[in-house]
């Protein structure tokens, strides 16, 4: 693993490791620029204390990827983001993908482990499918009880506590089967299941922001500082910063344009967002020194753009980090 | 994670752990209570049983939804009838010939009064059915790059369009859908212009499935085991993916055509005049009369290598991976008039084998 600068803010900065960009963050250039923090030509230093791989391009028994994941594990600490485990499933998770999920967990010994607060398969006309997507779970008990027995499962399986994702959804479940309806909110509902499981929250501000516009709240920025204070700081192990682009899907042809829903999408597909800056700003005031990470997953920018990225999210920690300590020299 | 996260991560765990200890039982109960039909005196039991059943009609209603399939009706309780006459009021049945999201939005989208609300739903429908279809057309891309370069890129959504409608996902990884590609392929009327294609599927998803094998280790030291070993005994240890299939069409040359760098370069387009006409007279050779040829795949490294052999060594191959005896292996080649160093020193050099155990 690298070293890092004696001078790192309380937060940990990451970025999310994609294809396009594995060989560059693994050259020796690259990696003997974050071993020295060597400023890059405008100055600036140019480094990121560990990397998120999405663990199912991992889950091969062997060839290319296992050499790979290795020589990434080796060069930065690493996060380790499931997306295709579902734990909101009323079904529960197969052995087999259960292995594969720890055996990866058990090679890599990565700082982060986590997971969606979604579901992603059901059982059709006889059939166990997987929609292969992060989908909505309605707030009730019962889909309580499901993801706790679920994310219970996985810890004891790899052995660690995982952290939840707190999800964007262009759907409430309620729209397809009205019984569906909650008994909680989100954040109600994240706080109970880390109270039961003994998870943490990977809390996605862009998410938040999303469902925020997709609900066309008057003050989204607002509403979602409101609900950050009202959630224990301790449960909040990571937060995730992106950018979306502002497109929306094809309509039918039955429906006219001016009825037409306009969805923003999060597509993770252009730079960390205005909004999700300011609300990062306010979140690690409310939980300092949260790991986070600059994810960047469509239209992908070059290495050096995306950890430009990174180092905005540092400047900000940092900047949070001095406010914090002076505060606490004032008080005392 | 600095050590203040895993103190505060930790401290959940051991915080959390009682709470967990205690509500594991009243988890179990309501389960269990759900599964007995819900026909208990406990209110919140009822409670319970319908969320679950209305949670289970929810994931089966937009998984269903988004890969375009109509429930079937087969549910017992009270409470599930009365969850699934739900469903089923709120779903309207007209399929027509449009896109995919159409296509799902009509078939499944609950059929509000209010028109704000039924094109939210519309829309967010959308959104999932969009996302699986072009989810799956850049997993099918990764996993047969060769058919997606003989037929081109609008084509090739266009097939891994109809082919995600025709075969439903049930892998957790997209990395592992595809394997009836070449059988949905040969079933295409409009792909009978590429009669050579399905083949094409079939060397793309080995070659795939060759480089995701678990890796063995080369140990060249333990050859020196044939020479005073029990060949009765010892066993070849073959190469990850080792097999062989056979093709009529010129696969090897068409993947060529794709993938070797100097054939899409500028200094490479004589080469690549030359390759496609040889390709073009083999497939048609191939139509008139179908002879198929071994073609042996095998991962000497990371990468996967294949290449065309005699009949005879396809025996031998085969042999080695019904784990024969060293000794009817050497037996197969001698009856096959193969020269026995000669062959194991190409199958130790090209790593077609890995040791003898």
């Amino acid at each position: 693993m690298n070293s890092k600068s004696h001078t790192k803010p309380n937060s940990l900065i990451g970025v999310g490791l994609r294809h396009s960009h594995y060989s560059e963050a693994l050259s020796a250039a690259t990696l003997a620029d974050a071993v020295m923090d060597t400023p890059n030509e405008n100055g600036v230093k140019q480094n990121v204390d560990f990397v998120e791989v999405h663990a199912e391009n991992f889950f091969a028994a062997g060839g290319a990827t296992q050499a790979l994941i290795q020589d990434i594990a080796q060069a930065y600490p690493l996060s380790l983001h499931g997306t295709s485990l579902g734990l909101g499933s009323t079904l529960s998770v197969p052995v087999g993908i259960l292995q594969q999920f720890a055996k990866l967990v058990k090679s890599t010994q990565p700082i982060l482990v986590s997971e969606h607060l979604c579901f992603n398969r059901a059982e059709v006309n006889g059939v166990i499918l997987h929609s292969g997507d992060l989908l909505p779970i309605p707030y009730n008990t019962d889909s309580l009880h499901t993801i706790v027995a679920n994310v219970q499962q996985v810890q004891e399986s790899i052995q660690r506590p995982l952290l939840i994702e707190n999800l964007s959804a262009y759907i409430a479940p309620s729209q397809l089967v009205a019984h569906t309806k909650d008994d909680m909110t989100e954040f109600e509902f994240l706080v109970s299941m880390c109270e039961a499981a003994g998870c943490g929250i990977l809390l996605d501000l862009n998410n938040l922001i999303i469902n925020e516009l997709n609900r066309k709240t008057a003050n989204p920025l607002e509403l979602i500082k409101q609900r950050l204070d009202a959630l224990p700081a301790h449960i909040v192990g990571e937060i995730h910063l992106a950018g979306y682009t502002n497109k929306s899907p094809a309509p039918p042809k039955d429906i006219n344009q001016t009825q037409q829903a306009h969805f923003i999408i999060d597509d993770h597909g252009a730079p960390v967002s205005q909004q999700c800056w300011q609300l990062y700003q306010y979140a690690l005031q409310k939980f300092p020194g949260t790991p986070t990470l600059v994810e960047w997953d469509t239209q992908i920018p070059e290495w050096s753009v995306l950890l430009n990225e990174a180092d905005k999210a540092r400047t900000i920690a940092e900047k949070v980090a001095v406010n914090i300590e002076s505060s606490s020299r004032v008080s005392h | 994670m600095n050590k203040k996260d895993e103190a505060a991560i930790d401290s959940i765990g051991k915080h959390a752990s009682n709470r967990s200890d205690a509500r594991k039982g009243e988890q179990a109960d309501s389960h269990q209570g759900q599964r007995q039909g819900n026909d208990h005196a406990n209110p919140l039991d009822n409670i319970q049983g319908d969320q679950l059943t209305a949670n289970k009609a929810y994931q089966r209603q937009l998984v269903a939804t988004i890969f375009n399939m109509q429930l079937r009706v087969s549910l017992e309780s009270d409470t599930a009838k009365r969850m699934q006459t739900d469903v089923q009021t709120e779903t309207n049945s007209n399929v027509n010939n449009q896109t995919d999201a159409q296509e799902n939005t009509r078939a499944n989208t609950p059929n509000s009064t209010q028109n704000g609300t039924q094109t939210d739903t519309q829309t967010g429908l959308n959104v999932y059915t969009n996302n699986f279809i072009e989810n799956g057309i850049r997993a099918l891309s990764i996993t047969f790059p060769t058919v997606e370069g003989l037929v081109g890129e609008d084509s090739f959504r266009m097939l891994s369009r109809q082919f995600l409608r025709h075969e439903a996902k049930a892998s957790f990884d997209w990395a592992e859908y595809g394997i009836t590609l070449p059988t949905f392929i040969e079933s295409q009327e409009a792909l009978e212009i590429y009669p050579f294609l399905s083949e094409v599927a079939e060397l793309d998803w080995l070659i795939h499935c060759v480089q995701r094998e678990a890796d063995r280790k080369f140990q060249p030291a333990t050859f020196a085991s044939l020479e005073s070993g029990d060949t009765s005994v010892l066993r070849f240890i073959a190469a990850p993916g080792l097999q062989t299939r056979n093709f009529c069409f010129p696969v090897t040359d068409l993947y060529r055509l794709i993938h070797e760098p100097y054939l899409q370069s500028k200094e490479g387009v004589l080469a690549r005049k030359a390759l496609l006409k040889n390709s073009t007279e083999l497939i048609t050779n191939a139509i008139n009369m179908a002879i198929p040829r071994s073609l042996v795949l095998w991962r000497a490294e990371y990468k996967a290598q294949f290449e065309y052999v005699s009949d005879a060594e396809a025996d031998v191959i085969q042999k080695i991976n019904a784990q024969a005896s060293v000794g009817a292996v050497i037996e197969t080649i001698g009856t096959q008039n193969i020269d026995l160093v000669e062959w194991l020193t190409k199958a130790i050099s090209n790593k077609l084998i890995f040791a003898v155990a």
